[in-house]
């Protein structure tokens, strides 16, 4: 329909442009002006009806695009802006610097739901030791990361780091605080060294990385890279390689290798691993994690056996406390879990 | 590329028309031919319009010379103004027409395209290079209905418009008529420098720009803004963005300056060609040998002459040459072998037999299955264990006949899969798989999407739900079955362990004797998972089941387990059989249960 309006407003000019050269028709008849001008306006005349279609409507619709776009935009620019979120991570923040996180009375909705997925939710977790958060799908574990590394503010209670609020922290201490290891962990198709070096950005020398590899058992994969660490990985870069997704999952936890973050939490990094590969990556993050303060979250049991303190979330609140003993000791819902499992095995 | 490709792939513009033109006809043969027969008027009447307006002109010229009345010369305006009211009637018409006839031809070329694929083979998806060649099957797509009809246009338009001006011209002037070739000239000319000018351009960015928006995608993708901000990464993908944006630029500026230097030297060249034409008019008025109005004529006919020479050279020939490789994409696409069978019923109540089996994928040095030979009887329930890339499921796909063996057969009953077609296969087989879809639907339909067939009645979907753990009363689910399972379409998110849930629940759904479930329950929590065992057994108890897992703790309730280690199969028996004598299994069995003991 934009022809019709387009084309009406061609066929008024056509209209006017008839008129016009027969109003001239007079002058010209008595010698007023001549034929080359009577010629040369008419022409000017009747040019201007396919401008008019065409190019007139093309300006005024791009016109309004443009108008759109621009309220896109501005609407876009009104976002709040967290403070400091792409600001580096603090550096002088060393291994020992973490003491306490302290959880009192949490309750957090995401934006735009009802329903609070951390409901009254209260614990302490102390320097050093190993901890495990186990419960059902939907419990809220993975909301405790989100809320710990500050990446949702909103939340009603009070979460202390040290003693302090968490809100007393800028993002760029947190950021320091925590190396965390997510289930969708991101591939970066970039350079081996620079996947790694990500894991500290503050500073980490070849050396740190070389070790890292070797720790995390990369080594091999190194060898066949062309480049050595210089070889881009995935295939957006030229010369990149691809890795298996195994390979993938150590490079994200030698980022934690080399971070020197005081708290590692690894979220339930293990659902897609056969048997064998599950347990290699337990042992290893037992190895390198000695003396950190460490955060299991998974719903596989048998690993979270291996922490010192296991949390267990139901409803969005700690519903039991305790090690592996005292928790099957107690005969509540941890160890109703672990029975299930076990079952399979005995 | 090596060069046969090449070779293969140089497309000839007259054979690729003339294969596209039948298509392109039946898919609106109604409309194509309207569309063409307003291109010949809309392209006659460009031409008239010179001639009316000479007409004109000489009227208005008689009449200063008392040779003509004032109603003949207004009589000759009205003529004037009707051919231009219709020029600008055909224009419109001309214009949109094509447009509605793209949009339908190309949802019928659409169609074709899609039921195409549903008949390739299900292996040949494997191949990425068959996803490609889907893509641009698409794209090709797209351009083949813009293709036949510039190509149409050409001679219904352009052509008839351009002998038109021609027989016009020589019969101002014979010489006149030469018009046609210099304006040609420039127009060519520029064409062809443009082309070479943009390929290299092309060729240049295009690995920048693909870095470029990748960076941009680290920093605020999705999938990478969690992390990278908790990383504090961001400036370091700043900085890569900014080099890269830069090099970006630096190279785009490059081509530009120099595209804008050639088009420079083009204009020259084009005013050249048109004082040429000027003066050769001049030279005819003044030697009395065209009429005043003539040359007045022509003279404002040029710039409309050049426009349209430089819009079917420059622009629609461009697009032919360089869209004709992507059509012939869209033609290969239509020539990828399918997959046949016939529609032979299949005893829903039959043994599985595979016979000496092998597969590899399409493009795969090593064989995913090698050699593997068992039956499985109706009724039982058998569960396939082995490690990360064992070839479990494959081998699923190799039984349930989505796949086809390179080597050995499959028999359903008396049937081999191959001979068997897609629709009467899959008649009485249900699956859940481990990379389920998440349809952004009602609760409802996600789960009785697997059976179309059926109208969903509630009570059944209850009996469905409570078998896969699901509870639709969870408040989770606000409005029952008729949760729409999307934010985007206003309804909610739901955690994965519910998303596998709704994908198990939409297997049972489905009417089957056989059912397959490959690794339904990995975002499963431990209690759940035993549940959701526990009566998938009870139900199974008169249907084959297949059951893919490397979770051992769920295999016993199977009849028989299947070992498999890098494609073979090492052994098939009971749990306790295998404990005892298959040192994969027991390797297995002993890295699981450890932590439970």
């Amino acid at each position: 329909m934009n022809f019709i309006k387009m084309k009406g407003s061609s066929i008024i000019t056509i209209l006017v442009a008839v008129l016009i050269a027969g109003v001239l028709l007079i002058p010209l008849r008595s010698k007023l002006i001549t034929v080359g001008m009577f010629m040369g306006l008419v022409n000017a005349c009747f040019n201007l009806v396919q401008m008019m279609s065409w190019q007139l409507s093309y300006v005024m619709q791009q016109l309004a695009n443009n108008n759109e776009y621009l309220k896109d935009l501005s609407a876009f620019s009104m976002l709040e802006e967290a403070e400091g979120a792409n600001d580096l991570p603090a550096g002088d923040i060393g291994r020992d610097s973490l003491d306490s996180i302290e959880f009192r009375d949490v309750r957090f909705k995401y934006p735009g739901t009802v329903r609070y997925v951390l409901d009254g939710c209260s614990f302490r977790l102390d320097r050093s030791k190993h901890y495990a958060f186990v419960g059902i799908n939907g419990a809220g574990k993975t909301t405790i990361t989100k809320l710990l590394t500050g990446l949702y503010p909103d939340f009603e209670g009070e979460i202390l780091i040290n003693g302090r609020s968490i809100k007393e922290y800028s993002q760029s201490r947190l950021k320091a605080l925590f190396s965390v290891v997510y289930q969708d962990f991101a591939k970066y198709y970039i350079t081996l060294r620079d996947n790694i070096f990500l894991g500290n950005i503050n500073g980490v020398d070849d050396k740190r990385i070389a070790e890292a590899i070797e720790e995390i058992d990369l080594s091999e994969t190194l060898a066949r890279l062309e480049k050595g660490l210089d070889t881009p990985l995935g295939k957006i870069l030229e010369g990149g390689t691809d890795i298996s997704g195994g390979e993938w999952q150590r490079v994200a936890i030698a980022r934690t290798l080399v971070s020197n973050a005081p708290l590692h939490i690894l979220d339930e990094p293990t659902a897609a691993l056969d048997p064998v590969a599950e347990s290699k990556v337990y042992e290893l993050f037992g190895r390198i994690s000695k003396g950190r303060m460490t955060v299991f979250i998974t719903h596989r049991l048998g690993a979270a056996k291996l922490a010192d303190e296991i949390l267990v979330l139901k409803d969005g609140k700690i519903a039991e406390v305790g090690s592996h003993d005292d928790l099957m000791a107690r005969g509540g819902i941890y160890a109703e879990m672990f029975e299930a499992q076990r079952s399979w095995y005995a | 590329m090596n060069t046969a490709e090449t070779r293969e792939h140089k497309p000839n513009v007259i054979k690729v028309f003339l294969r596209m033109l039948p298509t392109a006809f039946k898919a609106e043969p109604l409309l194509f031919t309207l569309t063409q027969l307003v291109s010949i008027a809309h392209g006659l009447s460009w031409g008239i319009t010179t001639l009316v307006t000479q007409r004109f002109f000489d009227m208005a010229e008689r009449m200063v010379r008392g040779m003509a009345d004032l109603t003949a010369v207004i009589l000759s305006l009205l003529m004037l103004g009707l051919i231009h009211f219709f020029n600008q009637v055909l224009n419109g018409v001309g214009n949109f027409l094509p447009q509605v006839y793209g949009e339908k031809a190309m949802g019928r070329i659409q169609r074709g395209i899609n039921e195409k694929m549903a008949r390739i083979s299900p292996v040949c998806f494997e191949d990425t290079q068959l996803l490609d060649d889907i893509n641009k099957a698409n794209e090709g797509k797209t351009h083949a209905v813009f293709f036949v009809a510039l190509v149409s246009f050409i001679f219904t338009f352009y052509i008839p418009y351009f002998l038109f001006m021609g027989w016009y011209l020589f019969s101002l002037k014979p010489i006149l008529a030469l018009s046609i070739v210099i304006v040609f000239i420039p127009a060519m000319t520029s064409q062809v420098l443009r082309s070479k000018v943009y390929a290299g351009l092309e060729d240049k960015a295009a690995p920048i720009r693909r870095r470029f928006e990748y960076y941009e995608n680290c920093i605020a993708g999705r999938e990478y803004f969690k992390e990278t901000r908790l990383l504090g990464a961001f400036s370091f993908f700043m900085r890569l963005y900014r080099e890269s944006l830069e090099l970006l630029n630096k190279e785009r500026w490059k081509a530009t300056f120099k595209t804008g230097m050639y088009e420079l030297l083009m204009k020259l060249l084009a005013l050249a060609g048109y004082l040429l034409i000027l003066f050769m008019l001049f030279e005819a008025l003044m030697s009395q040998e065209i009429s005043t109005g003539a040359f007045a004529a022509v003279f404002a006919s040029l710039g409309a002459l050049f426009d349209i020479m430089e819009e079917v050279v420059c622009r629609h020939a461009g697009n032919i040459a360089q869209n004709l490789g992507t059509i012939q994409n869209y033609l290969n696409f239509l020539e990828i072998p399918e997959r046949g069978g016939s529609d032979t019923d299949v005893d829903p109540d039959c043994d599985i037999r595979l016979v000496d089996v092998s597969f590899s994928y399409p493009g795969a040095e090593t064989a995913a299955v090698k050699n593997a030979s068992f039956t499985i009887k109706k009724g039982e329930t058998i569960a396939i264990v082995g490690e990360n890339g064992s070839g479990k499921t494959t081998i699923v796909r190799l039984i349930t006949g989505l796949y086809l063996p390179d080597k050995g057969y499959v028999f359903h009953g008396n049937k081999k899969t191959s001979d068997i077609s897609f629709k009467n296969l899959f008649k009485n087989i249900s699956g859940v798989f481990q990379k389920y879809q998440k349809y952004q639907l009602t609760l409802g339909d996600n789960i009785s999407i697997s059976d179309t067939g059926l109208k969903p009645e509630e009570e059944y979907l209850d009996r469905v739900s409570a078998m896969s753990g699901l509870d639709p009363k969870d408040e989770a689910f606000v409005n029952g079955y008729d949760t729409m399972l999307s934010r985007e379409f206003d309804g909610v998110d739901i955690s994965g362990g519910q998303w596998q849930r709704v994908a198990i629940a939409r297997g049972f759904y489905r009417p089957h004797n056989i059912i397959v479930l490959d690794e339904p329950t990995a975002a499963i929590d431990p209690l759940e998972e035993k549940r959701i065992y526990e009566r998938f057994a009870r139900i199974a108890k008169d249907k084959t089941a297949i059951i893919v897992t490397h979770r051992l703790g769920s295999v016993r309730l199977a009849d028989r387990i299947i070992v498999m280690d890098k494609g073979e199969v090492v052994d098939i028996g009971t749990h306790e059989e295998l404990i005892d004598r298959c040192g994969k299994y027991s390797e297995m069995w002993k890295a699981q249960a450890k932590y439970y003991v």
